[in-house]
Formats: C-alpha cells, sequence, structure tokens
C-alpha cells in the first residue's frame, strides 16, 4: 500500500461532498434521494472507506486525529445536505397534494338559479320587439264577455263564445254577478289598453291563457300568448310584415325565412297566419314540419273597425295586431315534444336551460 | 273538407299540377293541409276559415281557382233547368214556414215512382273517396249535391208524411225524435224543425228523422233544400252535441241563390239513377232571394293601408273575378258581392280579398316609422310597471339561487283540502275534477313540484319559486265587482318560495337543510333589493295558526308574519309534516315555504335611493360575546345594543349562535361584530372601550347577561 497523503485524502473528501451536493441538485424523488444516503453514509458507502483508514494502524496519532476531525464534519455536512433535500422534496409532494396545486380538481359552482324556459322565452321575445319600439304591458287573467269577445267583434253564438267549447267561465256565486271567465288569449288586453290610450302607441303584452283542452303531449288548457299591437296613422300591412319578419330573425336566426297566409280572425281584417321555414329541415319537410317545411307560428293582421270602434277610436284608424304562443316557439326553438314538461317541472328538464 | 281533383275539372280548365295548385291554395287563404293520390285521381284535404262557407264544394273551389288563377269558369247547366221547373205550377204540397227567423227560404220537390236501389258504382266510389258511406241512390244524390254545390239536401219518404204537409217550426215541450242516427232525442226548447201534420219529421239542418228516411220500399219522396239561420243550427248542434256535414255548412251559412238550383240538380240527378217522374214544379216558400249590399272602395285607401301598388283598375279587374259587379269610378267603386259571399260587407274585407290575389308575399316588407306626435304637457310614455317588476324580482331570486317553476292556475277540490285549503272559485264548465277550482295559493301547486321531484330522486334538496296569479274569496261586501285594471278584483299576483331538502355531501358544498332563517333571508334580500324597506315581523304561534281564517293553516308554528306599513305582505313557516304527508313526501324532510303578495309590493313605492358619502376612516370591529338566558330573543338583545352603542355603534351583526353542552344549561351565546365609527374622526381606545363597556352593562342588567 502506498504511504497515505493526508494531503490527497481531504482533496477526495472534497470531491464526495460537492458531487453528493451536485447528485442531490438532480434528485427529484425521494428514492433518488435514498440511493445517495446509502452510497455516502451507507455501511459500504463512501465515506465509511475512510473511517476504516483510521483503524488500520497506517496513520500517525495526530494524523487520526486530524482525519478524525475531518471526517466528522464531513458526514454532518452530508447528512445535512441529504435533509435538506428530502425536506424540500417532501414540501413540494404535500403541496401538490393540496387543493390549490391542483387545478384538475372540480370547480366549485356557484349556487345560482335559473329562470323557468318559459319565462326565458318570453323574454327573449320581448326583447325583440322592445328594441323596435314596442312597450311592455300586461293584464289580468280574468276577464269580462265585452273585453275578450264583444269589443274584438265575437259576436254571442260564435263558437269560440260558447262555453263548452272554448273558454272556461267562473261559477257565479251570486245570481246578480256579471259573467266572468278566464281569458282565451291575451286580445282583451288590446282593449283594455285602447280605453285608456290615445293612439299612436306599439305595445306587446305577454300572459297566460286557457282554453277547455283536454291535456295531451301538444295541447294544456293553460298555456302563454304574446300579443302585439301597434295603432298609428298610415301603418301598413307591410309594416306588420316588416315587424315580424324583424322578430323572427332575431328569434331564429338572420336566414329565418317568413310565409304570409291569408287567414281569418274577427279581429283582423285583412288576416294571415304565418309559417317559419323550417328550422330543422329548412324548408325541405322533415318529420317536425309533417313533410311540408313550413311550420305555423302565429296569426295577425291590420285591426279591424269593428274593435276600434268599440274602443271609441275615430273610423279610419289604422293598426296591425299579432299573437303568438310561446309555449309553441319555445318548443320549436329547443325541439321539445311534449308541452306537459313546462308545467310538470321536473329538475331534469328546468335544469337544462341556461 | 276533401275535393277531388277531377271533379274540378269537371268546372274549369287545370293545367297546374295538383301539387302547385295546393300551393296556390294554401297561399291564397283555402290552406291544403293533405295531398294525397289513388288510383289516378288527386284527393285535396282542405281547411276552411269559417268565414267561407262558399268554399264548402266542388263548384265553390272550382269558382275560387278559377279568380286565383284567372281562369274562365263554366258553371253546370242546372241554372237554365231551373227556369224550366219555376215556370211549373207548384203541386198542391203545403209548405209553411212558421218560424220566419229561423228560415229564410224552403225549396221542395215532389218525385212519383222512384225506384230506391244501390248507387251505380262511379257514384259510390266518388263518395267513398271523399269520406262519405254510399246508402241508397236517392240518399247518394243528395249527398253529392252537397259536395258538389254546398247546399244541403234532405229527401224524405213521402208515404211517410202524415197529413202531406210541411211545416217548419219551433220544437214544443216535451217533443221528441228518432233522429237517423237511431238515437231517440228529446228536443230542447228552441230547436228548429222539419215537421209534417202530426209531429217533427227531422232536425232542421241537422239531421233527417228516421220514420220517414227513405228505404227500399220508397216510392214517393219530397226533396227539400232550405236555407236555415246558422245562429238556431249552431245552438242546437251544441245542445244537442249532434252534427253533421250538413249542420256544418248551415252553421256557417248558404248561397240562399244556390237553395232552388241545388234542388233541381238533385231531382234531375235522381231521377237520371233512380228513375221517377217529378210531380208539377217547384215549391217556393220564402224570402226569394238576398238583399244585395253596396261596399265603397276607394282604390288609393286600399293601396295605402296593404302597402301594395295594385292599380285602380286591377282592382277592379280582381274583385269582377270574384264575382262582384264593381260601378263607379277609379276614384269610388261601388262594389256589390255576389249571393255566395255573404262574409263580404266592409272595405277592410274587399281589401282582404284583393291582398290575397295580388298575393301576400309580394307584398313589400318594411318597419314602420317611428310616427311624429306632439308632446303636450297631458302627453304620457306608456308605462307599466309590472313588467319591469317582475322581471327584477325574477331575476332576484334566480341570484339568490332558486329555481323558477310554474304550475297549473286551475286544481282539484282534493289538491286543496290536501293543502288544508279551502276553494275560493269555482270553474262553470270545467273539463274534469282535477281542474275545477281556480287556486286560492301557490302552495298545492309548488308542494306538487316538490314530490314529484322528491319521488323522481332528481335532486335532494332545491329551492323553488313562482310567480302567478292567485284567486282569493270574494268578499261579498265592501269590494268593487271591478277594478280599472281588472275583471276580478279577488285575482292577486302573488310569490311563493319552497326550500326543501338536505343537500347530500358534494363538493365545495354546505351541507345543511333550509330553515325558516334562509327563507326570511330571502325575503330580506328581495325588500332590501326592491327598496321597499324591511317588512316588520310577527310571530304566528299555533293559536294564530289554528284560527279559522288563518290563510296559512297549513304552516307549522312558530312561523313568521310579514308586514309592510301595517299591511300584510305574507308569510313564511316549516309546513305542517301533515301536510307533506298528504303529498307523499316525507315527514322528516325539512320544507319552508313562503307565500308574499304582490300587489303590496307593486304599490309600495321604491324608496328613492341617495347616496351616502363614504366614511374617510375605517369604523373600528369588536366582537361581543354573551352568555343570555335562553328565553330571550335574539329582537330583543338587538334592540338593546343598539340603543346603548349609540351614537358610535353603527352596525352590529349577530356572527354566531350556540346552545347545547358548551354552556351552562337554560343559557344561550350569541356573538355579534360591532362596529364603531364616528365618522371622519379617528376613534380613540377610549372611546371605544367606554360604548363596548355601555353596551354590555346594558346587556347586564337588562338581560343578566354575562361575556362568554
Amino acid at each position: 500500500m502506498e504511504p497515505l497523503e493526508i494531503g490527497r485524502i481531504e482533496q477526495e473528501l472534497e470531491k464526495l461532498l460537492s458531487d453528493t451536493a451536485q447528485a442531490l441538485s438532480k434528485a427529484d424523488q425521494p428514492v433518488a434521494v435514498e440511493e445517495i444516503r446509502v452510497k455516502t453514509l451507507g455501511r459500504r458507502g463512501g465515506l465509511n472507506q475512510f473511517f476504516n483508514l483510521l483503524g488500520q494502524g497506517v496513520l500517525t496519532a495526530e494524523e487520526k486525529g486530524r482525519l478524525g476531525q475531518k471526517l466528522n464534519a464531513v458526514k454532518q455536512k452530508l447528512e445535512q445536505a441529504i435533509q435538506e433535500r428530502q425536506k424540500k422534496l417532501d414540501k413540494t409532494a404535500g403541496a401538490r397534494a393540496s387543493v390549490s396545486e391542483d387545478p384538475t380538481l372540480p370547480g366549485i359552482l356557484p349556487q345560482g338559479g335559473r329562470l323557468h324556459p318559459i319565462s326565458q322565452t318570453i323574454l327573449e321575445i320581448l326583447t325583440i320587439f322592445q328594441e323596435i319600439g314596442f312597450s311592455v304591458v300586461e293584464g289580468f287573467e280574468g276577464e269580462t264577455e265585452f273585453h275578450n269577445f264583444d269589443a274584438l267583434n265575437i259576436p254571442p253564438e260564435h263558437p269560440s263564445r260558447t262555453e263548452s267549447f272554448d273558454t272556461f267561465y267562473l261559477a257565479k256565486e251570486r245570481d246578480a254577478e256579471p259573467s266572468r271567465l278566464l281569458r282565451s288569449h291575451t286580445s282583451p288586453m288590446q282593449i283594455r289598453f285602447m280605453q285608456g290610450r290615445q293612439p299612436p302607441f306599439r305595445i306587446v303584452v305577454p300572459g297566460r291563457v286557457f282554453r277547455p283542452d283536454a291535456v295531451d303531449a301538444s295541447h294544456c288548457f293553460q298555456f302563454h300568448q304574446i300579443e302585439g299591437l301597434a295603432v298609428a296613422p298610415g301603418l301598413t300591412f307591410g309594416d306588420l310584415k316588416g315587424v315580424l319578419t324583424v322578430w323572427a330573425r332575431g328569434m331564429f336566426g338572420s336566414q329565418t325565412r317568413l310565409r304570409f297566409r291569408p287567414h281569418y280572425f274577427p279581429f283582423t281584417e285583412p288576416s294571415a297566419e304565418v309559417d317559419l321555414a323550417c328550422i330543422f329541415c329548412a324548408g325541405k319537410g322533415c318529420r317536425v314540419c309533417g313533410q311540408k317545411g313550413w311550420l305555423e307560428i302565429l296569426g295577425c293582421g291590420t285591426v279591424h273597425p269593428a274593435v276600434f270602434k268599440a274602443v271609441g277610436y275615430p273610423v279610419g284608424t289604422i293598426g296591425f295586431a299579432f299573437g303568438m304562443g310561446v309555449e309553441r316557439i319555445a318548443m320549436l326553438k329547443f325541439g321539445i315534444e311534449d308541452i306537459r314538461l313546462f308545467f310538470e317541472n321536473d329538475l331534469r328538464f328546468l335544469q337544462q336551460f341556461p | 273538407m276533401k275535393i277531388l281533383f277531377s271533379w274540378l275539372k269537371e268546372f274549369i280548365e287545370i293545367s297546374l299540377h295538383p301539387e302547385a295548385l295546393a300551393e296556390r291554395l294554401t297561399l291564397s287563404g283555402a290552406e291544403v293541409t293533405g295531398l294525397t293520390q289513388a288510383d289516378g285521381d288527386w284527393v285535396f284535404e282542405l281547411e276552411i276559415t269559417p268565414n267561407r262557407p262558399d268554399l264548402l264544394s266542388h263548384l265553390g273551389m272550382a269558382r275560387e281557382i278559377a279568380a286565383i288563377l284567372g281562369r274562365p269558369f263554366r258553371p253546370t247547366k242546372t241554372a237554365r233547368e231551373n227556369v224550366s221547373l219555376m215556370n211549373q205550377p207548384p203541386p198542391s204540397f203545403p209548405v209553411v214556414i212558421e218560424d220566419t227567423q229561423g228560415c229564410a227560404r224552403y225549396v221542395g220537390i215532389v218525385m212519383e215512382r222512384v225506384r230506391v236501389g244501390e248507387s251505380p258504382p262511379e257514384m259510390a266510389r266518388r263518395l267513398i273517396r271523399l269520406g262519405v258511406r254510399p246508402v241508397n241512390n236517392v240518399v247518394d244524390v243528395t249527398n253529392l249535391c252537397l259536395l258538389e254545390l254546398g247546399q244541403p239536401l234532405h229527401a224524405f219518404d213521402l208515404d211517410r208524411l202524415e197529413g202531406r204537409s210541411i211545416r217548419v217550426r219551433t220544437a214544443g215541450a216535451k217533443e221528441t225524435l228518432v233522429t237517423l242516427d237511431g238515437v231517440s232525442r228529446a228536443l230542447p226548447p228552441d230547436t228548429l224543425v222539419i215537421a209534417d201534420a202530426k209531429r217533427p219529421v227531422a232536425l232542421a239542418g241537422i239531421m233527417g228523422g228516421r220514420d220517414t228516411e227513405i228505404s227500399s220500399k220508397t216510392k214517393r219522396i219530397f226533396l227539400e233544400s232550405a236555407c236555415f239561420h246558422p245562429d238556431r243550427i249552431r245552438r242546437t248542434v251544441r245542445l244537442t252535441k249532434l252534427s253533421s256535414d250538413s249542420s256544418y255548412r248551415f252553421e256557417r251559412g248558404v248561397d240562399l241563390q244556390m237553395v232552388p238550383m241545388a234542388a233541381v240538380r238533385a231531382a234531375r240527378w235522381i231521377q237520371k239513377v233512380a228513375g221517377g217522374k217529378i210531380e208539377g214544379g217547384l215549391i217556393n216558400v220564402g224570402e226569394p232571394s238576398p238583399v244585395r249590399r253596396r261596399i265603397p272602395l276607394r282604390p288609393k285607401q286600399a293601396q295605402s293601408l296593404l302597402g301594395m301598388r295594385i292599380y285602380p283598375a286591377q282592382q277592379r279587374r280582381y274583385l269582377e273575378r270574384l264575382g262582384c259587379r264593381v260601378t263607379g269610378t277609379q276614384q269610388g267603386y261601388r262594389v256589390e258581392p255576389p249571393s255566395w259571399r255573404s262574409d263580404l260587407k266592409i272595405p277592410e274585407d274587399l281589401y282582404e280579398e284583393l291582398a290575397r290575389l295580388w298575393g301576400y308575399d309580394r307584398c313589400p316588407t318594411s318597419l314602420p316609422p317611428v310616427p311624429r306626435q306632439e308632446i303636450s304637457s297631458r302627453w304620457q310614455p306608456v308605462e307599466d310597471h309590472w313588467p319591469v317588476l317582475q322581471t327584477q324580482i325574477r331575476r332576484l331570486l334566480v341570484a339568490a339561487g332558486a329555481q323558477e317553476i310554474m304550475t297549473y292556475t286551475l286544481l282539484s277540490q282534493e289538491g286543496l283540502s290536501r293543502c288544508r285549503l279551502a276553494p275560493s272559485r269555482r270553474i262553470a264548465n270545467p273539463l274534469s275534477r282535477e281542474q275545477e277550482c281556480l287556486r286560492p295559493s301557490l302552495l298545492p301547486g309548488a308542494l306538487e313540484v316538490a314530490a314529484r321531484n322528491l319521488h323522481r330522486k332528481t335532486a335532494a334538496h332545491f329551492q323553488f319559486f313562482e310567480l302567478g296569479h292567485l284567486y282569493e274569496r270574494e268578499k261579498v261586501s265592501g269590494e268593487p265587482s271591478a277594478l280599472p285594471d281588472r275583471a276580478l278584483p279577488f285575482e292577486k299576483r302573488t310569490l311563493s318560495v319552497l326550500a326543501a331538502g338536505v343537500p347530500l355531501p358534494a363538493w365545495g358544498g354546505t351541507p345543511k337543510g333550509p330553515s325558516i332563517l334562509y327563507l326570511k333571508g330571502i325575503i330580506q334580500f328581495l325588500c332590501e333589493r326592491l327598496r321597499i324597506g324591511l317588512p316588520r315581523e310577527e310571530i304566528l304561534g299555533e293559536k294564530e295558526i289554528q284560527k279559522n281564517d288563518c290563510p296559512c293553516s297549513y304552516l307549522l308554528a312558530p312561523a313568521v308574519q310579514f308586514r309592510l306599513d301595517d299591511q300584510l305582505l305574507g308569510w313564511t313557516g316549516r309546513v305542517d309534516p301533515k301536510v307533506l304527508s298528504a303529498h307523499e313526501i316525507p315527514e322528516e324532510i325539512p320544507l319552508i315555504y313562503a307565500e308574499l303578495n304582490l300587489e303590496l309590493i307593486i304599490k309600495t313605492p321604491a324608496v328613492p335611493l341617495k347616496v351616502q358619502p363614504l366614511a374617510k376612516v375605517a369604523p373600528v370591529l369588536r366582537d361581543l360575546a354573551i352568555l343570555v338566558p335562553a328565553e330571550i330573543l335574539h329582537e330583543a338583545i338587538l334592540q338593546a345594543i343598539q340603543t346603548a352603542g349609540r351614537p358610535l355603534l353603527k352596525e352590529a351583526t349577530l356572527f354566531d349562535f350556540y346552545q347545547g353542552p358548551q354552556v351552562p344549561p337554560g343559557e344561550k351565546s350569541l356573538a355579534f361584530r360591532l362596529e364603531f365609527s364616528a365618522g371622519d374622526r379617528t376613534l380613540t381606545e377610549e372611546e371605544v372601550a367606554a360604548a363596548f363597556r355601555k353596551i354590555l352593562d346594558s346587556l347586564g342588567s337588562r338581560f343578566n347577561a354575562s361575556i362568554r
């Protein structure tokens, strides 16, 4: 064995220290740190070789003392470095497990409520009309025969007046009580509004209406309507078409096409029924539109002179009116196949709406 | 109504393909809802609006198509035959119209030696294709005439008519008739009947009687063609719930001029298929022809109202195509509609005719301008506060975490009793007992929805709200029968809120069931945001809830009642578990309900907002935790703190409440956060300490409270 040079040993120890520090800085797993510990401080580790020298009798007492001190200092340094590294790794691992460092955990949703789909649809429809100058007014569900029928040019023997067909009447509690009913359309609000006001004006009237229809997938004894009425000198049938076309494009998209067909309503003349080019097949014909390519969505027309007469407006007054079913529009827009879903209020249905 | 393409072509040349024709008809007002091809022919299914009874026949449709397409129209030869028959003296067969209001015209033809049998196959085929069951050659001819000309006809077995006479009269009391369908019917008063010398033999315009029907033994027939008043027929149809192809047309009105023509056409046709001899001429009673109307038409006005540039000469041509007689000049026409167009009465009716012949789709589409109007001192904007307010309320409840629901306005009486509610108002003609009562509260609907969602396990807990109209019991005296804005003074706009269930443990969730405090919080939130002031609260105990006239007897005591300026705003409380179990909701599920009278909120003006200047110095915060005897209410403690803390105490808020093993029995612990401030000045430590001490002293002396 070559004579030991204490100076060289000290150099090697310095190297061990720096190598270990470098290895530790690269160790990013607790396992790797443990490996380093075994390699340096372990029974067969690097440092023990040097400790073994102390017992081999090759060193002078003075040398022994000097090396011993040195070895203990290195051992302490190594232990400290390894411990520090281990702590640091543990800290990172711990932090990763906590909430703030795992962005993949589910977000915590605020407890927000929702509007009923009918409310949402009504608001959407009204907003478009408000943008083109219509004001929103509302009436009540209970009505008189005058407002629901007579004033709207629906004479007493008209089929929609005869009780067993089309309108719910309130049971009288006293004989003297006037005949009252649940409105079968929102049109009576036309009369109430005009009775208190002079033209020009444009209004839209949302509200609940009632008809004695047996409940099935497409009928219900209650539903919602939106009525429109514009009265001003110089209005034309073309203006009515324009207002409804602008609405339909806002509601169903800018490519929407409408078709106006002559129809009959007692309170408008000329009257029209309006079809929407089927939004499911773009007018080609499908199951929803019954292969017709068109979906009936509303009725409209120029206000019948008899209606203006009933509210005391002068001869020659001009106006137009329209009425649409909210459930029908929502069903078309959202592909809902059963009207009962609106009144069942199953959360699985309601929570599909934003 | 069904129309055969082949039959149309007997009246008019049509070069259009049936599909193209269907499209044209739909766009001109006669909506084609179905088109089917069968044995080389086409069947049109049409939906005719009630104002156009003239289209309820092949002749009528052909006439309409001729007008739409601008093609010549060839009426049948019946008109000429009519004349020859009219000139002959009628047979001796008295027909008397006793009810002249119910029957404008009555025409009859007597035929002898008729051989009743099966119809020729082509006739039977035509009927079947149009959905009519062939009966025998005589009846089939009357049915075919109805389909061809739109005029309902009826053939009686003349030998079964007693006294060889006909009377058109009102049914007498207790008269009955066995109709063709074999049903014996008690005739309602005011029913128009055809009677012989002794008894009713037909329900006028609706259905004949079985006793006088055409059978294989019939030799002599009496053929009826008449015009009955639509209202009378409609009323009888409604009362007897019996309708037919005939009544369908009479209810809408038939062409008076067609009455004799159809009779002659049918008689000639019967002769062709069943032989027989027409005895004498036409029996003709009643008004011979309708009063002609002249409608003024100003072409310029038509143009401007429609927004269509249809020139006056074109307008005239369109109207003439429709069979109108047009006189006058281009400045003003006088238009006489044909006998079959009784729906044309006023200029606007003519505008629609012009518009549909021109084509609705050709009308230029425009937005109306905002009209110029003088804004005088009397001018007011159109404003209805309610639509804005209700949207605001809806949005606030959504922000508070509630889901909006919409439930039925009509409920069953059982549904009301399950909620301990008495019916307020009923429907006179309900469809079923399920929809017999107008809702006096929004609770039954809300509970039904809650039960449904719990049963379907859609959620373990939920908050619902509904804005709806309810109907209170009408007060017999004192209340007006109608308010200016509504017909029913007892119709009230109302808000309900329902919270139920305990949330399942959830990510980021707070696992706590709702309590009465939860709904109180929502109501406070709502009132604060609407700026209508905080409502005053009153505790409803057992005694109040069990009172007879308590509107919320479905709640469990203690409940809370709210008042705004002494007026009852509403209430909230836990729903009685017995009411829950009546709805098959487990009793242990906490279910809190609140109902607020929106009429009061609408009437209460919002406090105008005046922004307070912001304090320049931050407030001093101190926590106060005290022990008080358990029976002392929070409200009293808070008031005492507020009073004792004046003027430096700005805010006192409860942040903790505890009652349990940690505190001595019979006591409870409350902790308040106190906020002291003196506006723009920094408070000294001594000032705060003094104020805090004053509060403590006050609580100590009043409630025997001790600091914790």
